[in-house]
């Protein structure tokens, strides 16, 4: 490593612009969540007021236990990691099968399937004709209408195919199939090993896609006990916002909003928190496995 | 890197912990596939014990889909769909679920609607393109262009002939005989323009509300000045220039705003409350602030020479340093700040209720104010920004419910003035009573007024979680005597909640001529004049803070006048009073 001092000035001029504009966007980044975390824990009134900037004003925990005593928020919960888990699990699964197969040069056709693939990315049915879909294939209200769609997100099976392509020699194969092992074997007990790094990234791509899935659950979902989280956190954002010529009660409502607004921020960080708390375990293949997957080092 | 992986490779124990793994993959998707099939579609999310168990997304208690016989007169079935609402703790347990079920021997199924509008109309939309996955009803508020829409489109089955029905719907009827003057409101508002009517409707006018401008002035400031409170526009300017001048929080500083207010609360733009001293109008509230002349024609305020002297005397004020220009500015959060400085600065703001100062009546600040009758202008008018009450559209029968008949029976049931009570109210005798010996106590509240308490509030269900109705489901008819029964409300012994509201109806809910009723328009009527309506009301408002501020000079009202007609102004006025005199018929 050489010492910043011994920079030539045009180097020093990059790193403190570059170290610079780096500092911006983290503070860009970090003060809205700096914001939730504190209004999560100050009073529904400094919040309405505005009082809240950067610390908690009048730290409360009445947000926090008025969420933890909701059973809906509960349930929602729940079925959020359901949907996460298995989502997740599937799509996995799906996922590095299909680019494991479209990686062999030796499969019929699979040009045309990964065009097909690719084609999916440019060009979809719209909303109206995926939801005749679901409903013909009898999902509707069901855990299917949200894992199955979606079960291959295109943009992830071809990082996944590039990266088995470019790091998994094909000559390897070959030693393989010399010792006598089958495709499928080979595919469980050296492929998917080696492809570690990339599969960590396609399931953090794929877990917070699921976490925060809103439209399909609320499009597919009828029944309350089924609702994922982001649809009780919607529900729960929706009360506060008022509006005077369609309320009815405009009065009560106002004491509703104070209700509401107490307990919408400390639900953000908690529905954050699984998110939050799962990037450190991946973040180590993370920059690895997409910057793997497009260049061979 | 590579290196590494062939080294694990080679290790034997690598081979024991991949097979571990595998299975437990394979167990767990093996589990979600097995928890996912139990997901049959008659299945309804377990009766008794199914509430609140956590996690139960895929795998609901199987019950009741042994009894869907539908024909035999047993427990027949209805499919509803409605809003979820995140302060009802449970639907299927609700008190009021159980209740309708065991009146009318049925089995409600519930079907669940985003809680944000557009999401739900966009969900109905979508189910409304096949056949099957509709529900039988939909109960949610919808505007007539959307009802007309799915009406025409066969979505929403027309009812008008079940309405007529006196034995098909009998509590319907009977409110036609018992409260004629509101029915007569009623029919014509939720007829579409084609005639048929494809929605019922939800009614509880609440006389708070329709006067939303209420204006709040600082009493202690008044006394410590020994000043009386102002009646008339000449009183109200010096008592403002009084605040401003003699510092009536007594803290040495001049930092008293004497009169405030804010376009982003209810109620809270105070404007509107000074020009109601020179000329009618309903603060764009409906109509687009349109009103009724003294010759009974459709005429628009904002073009009057009284509107103009209004102009005049808020500039005045506000050249003075009277009127704080922030009024058009502010969001809510400032004006929030404002109202709750530590010293009270506000001399007198507008707000449609005490929710805007934190804590509301208990606030310190809050505690100064007294509300402030009309101001009596030049010309002797006191009146009070007042619009007039319109029922919801809130309940349709869809083209896949099978008996529409049996339908509307269940919808008969929200009628019945007990359970009409109950949709807003909760529980008879536990959260509310119509008995004399529970009334009675409140009735003495609004005797000045001269109104009797019909309906006391027990245990107000409205902004808590509960179990005892579906919230913000409007099905009902409340006639106008229990809402404010409701305003007498008590809570722990305290009457201010109730003696603001009966002070309101005394000062503001008469204070308004002959009111411009709730036009509605033909979809061609429609078409033509809402883009000059739009337009019109944002010029306007957004004209009448130029002129207060001074940042459009008063000889410019000319202009003003030329501008509005160039926009249309004619064609609207001819248009609404088409509308006007075709409803009065």
């Amino acid at each position: 490593m050489r010492k910043f001092r011994n920079y030539g000035w045009d180097d020093k001029l990059f790193y403190i612009v570059s170290y610079f504009l780096t500092c911006v966007i983290f503070v860009v980044v970090l003060y809205p969540f700096l914001f939730v975390l504190s209004a999560s824990f100050s009073s529904a009134d400094a919040i309405f007021s505005g009082k809240v900037v950067l610390w908690p004003v009048d730290i409360t925990l009445d947000g926090y236990k008025t969420v933890l005593h909701n059973t809906n928020i509960l349930t929602g919960f729940l079925n959020s990691v359901l949907y996460t888990v298995t989502g997740t699990m599937i799509n996995l699964v799906m996922t590095m099968t299909a680019a494991y197969c479209l990686s062999r040069d030796d499969v019929p056709g699979a040009r045309i399937i990964l065009f097909l693939f690719t084609f999916t990315m440019f060009f979809g049915g719209n909303m109206i004709t995926n939801y005749m879909l679901i409903r013909s294939l009898g999902f509707l209200d069901k855990i299917w209408a949200i894992i199955i769609p979606g079960a291959i997100s295109a943009y992830n099976l071809i990082i996944a195919r590039t990266f088995i392509q470019s790091n998994i020699p094909r000559d390897l194969f070959e030693a393989a199939v010399m010792d006598g092992c089958s495709d499928i074997k080979y595919y469980v007990r050296i492929v998917l090993p080696l492809s570690k790094p990339v599969a960590s990234v396609l399931v953090l791509f794929y877990a917070v896609g699921h976490w925060n899935s809103y439209f399909n659950p609320m499009i597919y979902l009828n029944t309350r006990s089924k609702f994922s989280m982001p649809l009780i956190l919607k529900e729960i954002l929706i009360s506060n916002q008022i509006d005077p010529s369609t309320v009815t009660d405009p009065e009560l409502q106002m004491r509703l909003a104070s209700l509401a607004i107490s307990i919408q921020y400390a639900l953000i960080i908690v529905t954050l928190v699984p998110v939050i708390a799962i990037y450190p375990f991946i973040q180590k293949h993370f920059t690895k496995g997409i910057m793997l997957g497009s260049i061979k080092g | 890197m590579e290196k590494m992986e062939w080294k694990e490779l080679g290790e034997g124990k690598w081979k024991l912990r991949k097979k571990r793994l595998l299975t437990l993959v394979l167990a767990l998707a093996l589990g979600a596939l097995t928890v996912g099939c139990g997901d049959k579609p008659g299945d309804t999310p377990g009766g008794e014990g199914g509430q609140g168990s956590a996690g139960d997304a895929g795998s609901p208690v199987q019950d009741g889909s042994s009894q869907e016989t539908g024909n035999s007169g047993e427990t027949r079935k209805i499919t509803i769909a409605l809003q979820q609402n995140t302060l009802v703790e449970d639907y299927e347990t609700n008190y009021m679920t159980q209740k309708i079920e065991e009146d009318l021997n049925i089995e409600i199924e519930f079907m669940f609607l985003p809680a944000d509008s557009n999401d739900a109309k966009t969900k109905i939309s979508l189910m409304a393109n096949g056949t099957g996955d509709m529900p039988d009803v939909i109960m949610m508020n919808m505007t007539g262009t959307e009802v007309a829409q799915y009406g025409a489109a066969g979505v929403f089955l027309p009812l008008e002939e079940y309405l007529a029905d006196a034995s098909l719907m009998p509590n319907i009827n009977a409110l036609k005989e018992e409260y004629p003057e509101d029915m007569d409101v009623i029919l014509p508002a939720i007829t579409s323009p084609d005639g048929h009517i494809y929605s019922l409707f939800g009614w509880f006018p609440e006389d708070w509300n329709y006067v939303p401008f209420r204006c709040w002035i600082n009493k202690t400031w008044l006394d410590n000045l020994k000043l009386e409170i102002p009646t008339t526009t000449e009183e109200f300017m010096a008592v403002m220039e009084a605040f401003a001048t003699r510092d009536p929080n007594g803290n040495g500083i001049q930092d008293e705003i004497p009169f405030t207010g804010s376009d982003k609360i209810w109620g809270g733009y105070s404007p509107y409350f000074l020009i109601n001293a020179f000329v009618f109008y309903n603060g764009n509230t409906q109509n687009g602030g349109l009103a009724l002349g003294e010759d009974g024609k459709v005429m628009a305020p904002f073009t009057t020479p009284e509107w103009l002297e209004a102009v005049k005397y808020m500039h005045e004020m506000c050249s003075n340093g009277l009127l704080d220009p922030a009024i058009f500015t502010m969001d809510e959060a400032a004006m929030r700040a404002l109202l709750d400085s530590p010293t009270n600065i506000v001399g007198c703001t507008c707000a449609g209720g005490w929710g805007y100062w934190s804590g509301g009546l208990d606030n310190e600040n809050f505690k100064d104010f007294v509300m402030l009758p009309p101001l009596k202008g030049p010309e002797g008018t006191a009146y009070a920004a007042a619009f007039e009450y319109t029922p919801n559209r809130c309940f349709y029968v869809t083209k896949n419910c099978q008996d529409p008949e049996f339908a509307m029976t269940v919808a008969d049931w929200f009628f019945q003035n007990e359970n009409s009570l109950t949709v807003r109210n909760g529980e008879q005798g536990v959260d509310w009573s119509i008995d004399e010996a529970d009334t009675s106590t409140r009735t003495a509240l609004f005797a000045s007024q001269g109104y009797d308490c019909t309906l006391a509030i027990l245990n107000d269900v409205w902004g808590v979680v509960q179990n005892k109705m579906w919230k913000d489901v409007d099905l009902r008819y409340n006639n106008i005597k229990y809402s404010r029964g409701k305003d007498a409300m008590i809570i722990d012994n305290d009457t201010r909640n109730a003696d603001y509201r009966a002070q309101s109806y005394s000062i503001y809910s008469d204070a308004h001529p002959k009111l411009l009723p709730n036009l509605v328009y033909t979809e061609e009527e429609s078409k033509a004049i809402s883009e000059a309506q739009t337009n019109i009301t944002d010029y306007v408002k957004n004209q009448l803070a130029e002129f207060v501020t001074g940042n459009k000079s008063l000889e410019e009202w000319d202009s003003y006048l030329e501008e509005l007609d160039k926009m249309g102004l004619q064609k609207w006025l001819d248009t609404a009073q088409t509308a006007y005199e075709r409803m009065t018929k």
